[in-house]
C-alpha cells in the first residue's frame, strides 16, 4: 500500500467510525442475497450503505468474500449424534442400543426400552441399577411407540453379529406386515426388508454403528439406533 | 413455491425423512463453513469445538417451532445452501465474539496506530501546522463526498483488505474496470485532499 492508500484508509477508517451504526441488521436471507447480487439495485444500495455504517456486517460480507471454504466432511459420530438430538428434540419415536463385546461377553453400554433378561423384560432403568449384568450370546431390548411394539435382538454369531427387528401392533401383540425396516449405516441404506411376517433379520452386520428405519407405506414409524463396540 | 422453500417447510414441520435428507444434503456445507468464518477471524477451533458449532447451528434451526427455519423465504432466488451459508457464518462469528475467541472488526481497525506511524511521510504531507485530528477531520469530508458505491470500494480494498480480483467478483465487474474505479477514487481524493492542505 503507498502514502495516498495509507492515508485514504485511515481518514476512511476515522470517518467510518462516526457512522451511526444504530440501523436494523438485515436477515440472513437479504445480507446473503447482497453478496449473491441477488437483490434490486435500490436494495443494493441500501445494503452497501448499512455495510459501511456496521462493522458487524462489514466482518460477515468480508467473511464471505475472502475466502472458499476447504470440502470438509463432518464424521459419522457427528452426524449419528446430531440425528438422534435432532430426534428427540423433533418427538421422533426413537430406541437406543449400545452393547460392548469383551471377553466372550455382551455387556449393555445403554439401552433405552425394556430389557430381556432370562424370561423377562426389565425396564431399561432398573437394568442400569443392575451394574455387571452381561449376556452370553444376545441382547434382546423392545420399546413400545404410540401404536408399535419394537423388539431388537443383537446376536453374536462369531466375529458378526445378526441383528432381528420385530414389528408389531402395541395393543394386539399381532405382526405388522408391510412395514418397511431398513438398516443404514452412515445414512446409506445397506439393506431393507418389507416381510410379511413384521420380522427383518440382518445377516453378517459388523461391529460399528447404525440405524434402523421402521416405516410403514405413509410415514416413518420409528428410528432405532444400534451400535456394537468390540 | 420454490423447492428450497417447500423443504426447508417439510423440516420445519418435523418430517423425519426431510430431516435425514438434510444432514445428507447440507452437512457439509455447514461444517465447512464453520471452519472457514473461523479461519477469517483468525481462530483455529479444536475438533470438539467445530463439532459442538455444527450441532448448535443445526439444533438452533429448530428451536421455537423452527423459529429460525421458518425465516428463510426463498426470496430473490435465495437457495436454501445460500441462506445456510449466512447463517452458518453468522452464527459462528457471534459464537467467537461471545466467547472472546473474535474480536469485532471494528476493534481490528482501530489498532491505535497514529497517521504518523502509519505513514513516515507524513509530516512532509501537510502544509500546516494544525493537529493530526484535525486533519483527519478535515479529510473525511473528502469522504463524505465520495458516492456509496465508491466508499463500499475502499471498505472492501483498503478498510478490509480483499484484493482486486476478490472485489471484480463481488461486484461482477471485469479486472479492468476494478484496477480504473479504485484509479479513479484515489485520484480524486488526492484532489480533495490537497484543496485541504493535504499533498500525496
Amino acid at each position: 500500500m503507498d502514502t495516498a492508500e495509507l492515508l485514504i484508509r485511515e481518514v476512511y477508517r476515522q470517518w467510518r467510525s462516526r457512522q451511526d451504526a444504530s440501523a436494523v441488521h438485515p436477515d440472513e436471507e437479504k445480507f446473503v442475497s447482497f453478496i449473491d447480487g441477488l437483490l434490486s439495485p435500490a436494495e443494493e444500495q441500501k445494503m452497501k450503505a448499512h455495510i459501511l455504517s456496521c462493522p458487524s456486517c462489514a466482518r460477515l460480507a468480508h467473511c464471505h468474500l475472502v475466502t472458499q471454504p476447504p470440502a470438509l466432511e463432518p464424521s459419522s459420530e457427528l452426524l449419528d449424534k446430531t440425528r438422534r438430538l435432532l430426534a428427540q428434540r423433533l418427538g421422533i419415536s426413537t430406541m437406543e442400543l449400545v452393547v460392548s463385546v469383551k471377553d466372550a461377553f455382551m455387556r449393555i453400554i445403554s439401552a433405552s426400552g425394556d430389557v430381556l433378561v432370562g424370561q423377562e423384560f426389565v425396564p431399561a432403568a432398573v437394568f442400569r441399577a443392575r451394574q455387571g449384568q452381561a449376556f452370553r450370546d444376545e441382547v434382546t431390548v423392545l420399546k413400545d411407540f404410540a401404536d408399535i411394539r419394537v423388539e431388537l435382538k443383537a446376536e453374536r454369531k462369531g466375529a458378526l453379529f445378526a441383528i432381528t427387528v420385530t414389528v408389531k401392533d402395541k395393543n394386539t401383540q399381532q405382526s405388522l406386515p408391510g412395514m418397511s425396516i431398513g438398516l443404514l449405516r452412515d445414512g446409506r441404506e445397506l439393506e431393507s426388508y418389507s416381510p410379511e411376517s413384521g420380522k427383518a433379520v440382518f445377516e453378517q452386520v459388523t461391529a460399528g454403528r447404525y440405524s434402523i428405519e421402521i416405516a410403514s407405506p405413509r410415514e416413518k414409524r420409528a428410528t432405532v439406533f444400534v451400535e456394537i463396540r468390540m | 413455491m420454490s423447492t428450497d422453500l417447500e423443504f426447508s417447510q417439510r423440516c420445519a414441520n418435523g418430517d423425519r425423512q426431510a430431516w435425514d435428507e438434510f444432514l445428507v444434503k447440507y452437512s457439509r456445507l455447514i461444517y465447512s463453513y464453520i471452519f472457514s468464518a473461523a479461519r477469517t477471524a483468525g481462530k483455529q477451533l479444536s475438533p470438539s469445538e467445530h463439532e459442538d458449532i455444527f450441532q448448535d447451528i443445526v439444533l438452533s434451526l429448530i428451536d421455537n417451532d423452527s423459529r429460525k427455519l421458518r425465516s428463510y423465504r426463498a426470496l430473490n432466488g435465495c437457495t436454501l445452501a445460500s441462506w445456510l451459508r449466512q447463517v452458518t457464518v453468522n452464527f459462528t462469528i457471534n459464537h467467537l465474539v461471545k466467547t472472546g475467541a473474535a474480536v469485532s472488526l471494528e476493534e481490528e481497525n482501530h489498532l491505535g496506530l497514529s497517521l504518523k506511524e502509519l505513514i513516515p511521510d507524513y509530516g512532509r504531507l501537510v502544509s500546516d501546522t494544525s493537529s493530526e485530528k484535525e486533519h483527519i477531520g478535515r479529510l473525511g469530508e473528502c469522504i463524505d463526498r465520495l458516492e456509496t458505491d465508491d466508499r463500499y470500494f475502499i471498505e472492501l480494498n483498503l478498510n478490509q483488505g480483499l484484493n482486486l480480483e476478490e472485489i471484480r467478483g463481488h461486484l461482477k465487474i471485469t479486472r479492468g474496470a476494478a484496477d480504473m474505479r479504485k484509479a479513479r477514487i484515489v485520484e480524486r481524493l488526492r484532489d480533495c485532499f490537497k484543496g485541504k492542505g493535504v499533498m500525496v
